[in-house]
C-alpha cells in the first residue's frame, strides 16, 4: 500500500469523474426525478423529457467547471426549471391547444382506480393554473423538498419571495384541490 | 430566517401525481448528443428524424420499447425486442399492436414527411405532429393525408389512402407494411408530377420508419399492399419489392426547421433548432418583418456535415424582446460558399412566427 496517501487524497476529493462518467452517474441517480419535476412544471411527459435531456447535455458540456456532483445536480435542477419555463412560454399556444384535445377516456386506468387518475390529473391541472413562480416554488418545495434558501438560489429570487410565493401558491392549491385533500392517498 | 413548514397533505398529493409519471429512458440519445463526432455520424447516418422526435414529444415508445435497436451504446436495461405483430397485413384497422399506455395525457409525436420545393427540385421536409394517444403506425400515416402546418409544404396523399400498417419483425429485422385503401392509388393522378409521385412513396417509407421507434428510425424496408397482396406500383412508382428509404441527399431537403413550428408565438427570446447538411456544417438564419426587412440574423453550427443524412443544429437564444409585436418570417439556410455564383443555391426552410 505504498500509494495509500495518493489514494486517500483522491478519495477525499470529489470523485474525479470524466464528463461522460458524470453524465452516466447523474443520469442513473436523477433522470426520473428530474423528468417528474419538469412534468409538474410543463404537464407533458414528452416535453419534460426533452427539457431534461437538454439539461443533461448542457451539464455534460459544463462538467469541467462544475466538477462536483452536488454542483452538477444544482445546475441540472436550475436548467430543468429554466428549460421548462422557456418551453412553456414558447410553446404556450401549442400546449394549451394539445391539452384541450386530451380526452380523459384515452387515459387507460390499468390497475389504478379512476379516483387516483382523476386526482393526479387534478393536481397537475391545478399546478398549471398557478402563476409561474408559485408553481416553481411549490414544486421545488413540495416535490424535491428543497430548503427555501436553495429554492431562492435555484430561481434567483430572495428567500422572502420564496416564502410569499409558497404561501400564496399553497393557499390557491388547497382551494383548487379541496376535494382531494380529505381522502387517503 | 427559518423555513416555513411544508403543507404535508399538499406535498403528498404532488408527489403522488409526479411519481405516477414513468419517464422513458433517453440516456442513449443524451450520450449521442454529447459524444464524439464519429459516433454521432453513425447515429445520424440513419438520415431520419430521431432528434426531431426526441426534441418534440416522444412520450411513448413504439410497441412499449424505448430502445433503439441498432445503437452501439447499451443503455440501462432495455429490451431491444419489439412485440411481434401479425405478419399478414389486414385490410382494415391497424395492425399495430399498441394499446394506449397508461398515464395522464399521453401524447405521441410523429415526424411526418411532406413535399416542398428546394432549388434542386421537390424534396421531403418533416414536421413534428403531436397526437393524443400511444404510438401507432396507422395514426402516423394518416397525418400524411392532412395538410402540413407549414403552407410551404404539400401533402401528397388524399384522405382515406391508408387502411392499415404494421411491422412483422423483431428489432430491425423485419418488414414494415402499409395497406392501401384504394386501388386507384396504383396510378399517378393527373396533376401529380413524377417527382412528387416518387416523393409520395418515399414519404410513406420515411414516416413509417420514423414512427416505428421513439428513437432512431427503424430501418426496415416497407412493402406496399392492396388488400392482402403486394401492389406492383403506387402512383406509377414500382413497389413490387419492399423498399428501403432513398438517400437523404436525393430525398430530403438539406435544411429543415424543427422549432419554431409554423405560427408559433414567441416572446423574450427563443431557440431555433432543426437539422441540415450544409457546407462546413454551417447554417445561417434571419428574421424578417412583414415588409421583408431583415431585423435579426445569425448563424449556428450543426453537429456534422457530409455523408449520412441530416445533422442537428440549434441557435443561441434569439432575443426578440426589442421587436415590435407582429408576424415575422424565420428563415434557415445552408451556407453557400460560392455566394450564389455556383449551382442552384442552398436549401432553405422558413417558418412564420408571431412575436408578442
Amino acid at each position: 500500500m505504498t500509494h495509500a496517501s495518493t489514494r486517500e487524497q483522491t478519495v477525499s476529493e470529489s470523485p474525479s469523474w470524466s464528463a461522460d462518467e458524470a453524465l452516466d452517474e447523474l443520469y442513473a441517480a436523477h433522470w426520473r426525478q428530474l423528468v417528474r419535476l419538469s412534468v409538474l412544471l410543463v404537464r407533458d411527459t414528452g416535453t419534460a423529457e426533452e427539457v431534461v435531456q437538454d439539461a443533461f447535455v448542457a451539464m455534460h458540456g459544463r462538467w469541467s467547471r462544475l466538477r462536483e456532483p452536488d454542483k452538477a445536480l444544482a445546475y441540472l435542477r436550475q436548467s430543468v426549471v429554466n428549460g421548462s419555463r422557456s418551453v412553456l412560454r414558447h410553446r404556450g399556444v401549442v400546449t394549451r391547444h394539445a391539452a384541450s384535445h386530451l380526452s380523459p377516456g384515452s387515459r387507460a386506468g390499468g390497475d389504478e382506480t379512476a379516483d387516483a387518475v382523476a386526482r393526479r390529473d387534478a393536481v397537475l391541472e391545478a399546478l398549471r393554473t398557478l402563476p409561474e413562480r408559485q408553481r416553481e416554488v411549490l414544486t421545488l418545495r413540495y416535490y424535491l423538498d428543497l430548503p427555501e434558501a436553495e429554492i431562492a438560489t435555484t430561481l434567483g429570487i430572495s428567500r422572502g419571495a420564496v416564502k410569499s410565493h409558497a404561501s400564496r401558491g399553497s393557499a390557491t392549491l388547497r382551494d383548487l384541490l379541496a376535494d382531494h385533500l380529505t381522502g387517503d392517498l | 430566517m427559518t423555513d416555513d413548514p411544508r403543507d404535508e397533505q399538499l406535498a403528498r398529493l404532488i408527489a403522488d401525481a409526479a411519481d405516477d409519471v414513468q419517464p422513458t429512458d433517453h440516456l442513449t440519445e443524451i450520450r449521442l448528443r454529447t459524444a464524439s463526432a464519429r459516433r454521432r455520424t453513425r447515429w445520424y447516418a440513419a438520415g431520419g428524424a430521431s432528434l426531431l422526435a426526441a426534441a418534440a414529444v416522444a412520450a411513448v415508445a413504439l410497441l412499449g420499447n424505448p430502445a433503439s435497436p441498432t445503437a452501439d451504446d447499451p443503455g440501462p436495461a432495455q429490451d431491444p425486442t419489439p412485440t411481434v405483430t401479425d405478419p399478414a397485413p389486414t385490410p382494415s384497422g391497424s395492425a399495430s399492436p399498441t394499446t394506449p399506455p397508461t398515464g395522464a395525457g399521453t401524447v405521441t409525436s410523429y415526424t411526418i414527411f411532406y413535399a416542398g420545393d428546394t432549388p434542386r427540385g421537390p424534396r421531403l421536409y418533416s414536421e413534428v405532429r403531436d397526437v393524443p394517444g400511444g404510438r401507432d403506425l396507422l395514426t402516423a400515416l394518416r397525418q400524411l393525408e392532412t395538410p402540413s402546418l407549414d403552407p410551404d409544404y404539400r401533402a401528397l396523399w388524399p384522405a382515406g389512402s391508408f387502411a392499415s400498417a404494421g411491422f412483422d419483425g423483431v428489432g430491425a429485422d423485419g418488414q414494415l407494411s402499409v395497406v392501401l385503401a384504394d386501388a386507384s392509388l396504383r396510378d399517378r393522378p393527373a396533376g401529380m408530377s413524377a417527382a412528387d409521385a416518387q416523393l409520395a412513396v418515399e414519404s410513406v417509407i420515411w414516416t413509417l420508419q420514423a414512427a416505428a421507434s421513439a428513437g432512431e428510425p427503424l430501418k426496415a424496408p416497407v412493402q406496399f399492399y392492396l388488400d392482402r397482396n403486394p401492389i406492383d406500383q403506387v402512383f406509377g412508382v414500382p413497389t413490387s419489392e419492399a423498399l428501403a428509404a432513398g438517400s437523404s441527399d436525393d430525398v430530403q431537403a438539406q435544411m429543415n426547421i424543427a422549432f419554431p413550428a409554423e405560427g408559433a408565438v414567441v416572446s423574450g427570446s427563443f431557440i431555433a433548432l432543426g437539422r441540415n447538411n450544409g457546407f462546413e456544417a454551417t447554417m445561417t438564419w434571419s428574421l424578417t418583418d412583414a415588409a421583408g426587412t431583415v431585423v435579426l440574423d445569425g448563424f449556428a453550427t450543426a453537429e456534422g456535415s457530409g455523408e449520412g443524412g441530416l445533422f442537428p443544429w440549434r441557435t443561441e437564444p434569439i432575443d426578440v424582446s426589442g421587436l415590435r409585436p407582429g408576424t415575422y418570417t424565420f428563415t434557415a439556410a445552408n451556407d453557400d460558399p460560392s455566394g450564389g455564383a455556383e449551382g442552384s443555391g442552398p436549401d432553405t426552410d422558413t417558418r412564420s412566427i408571431i412575436v408578442e
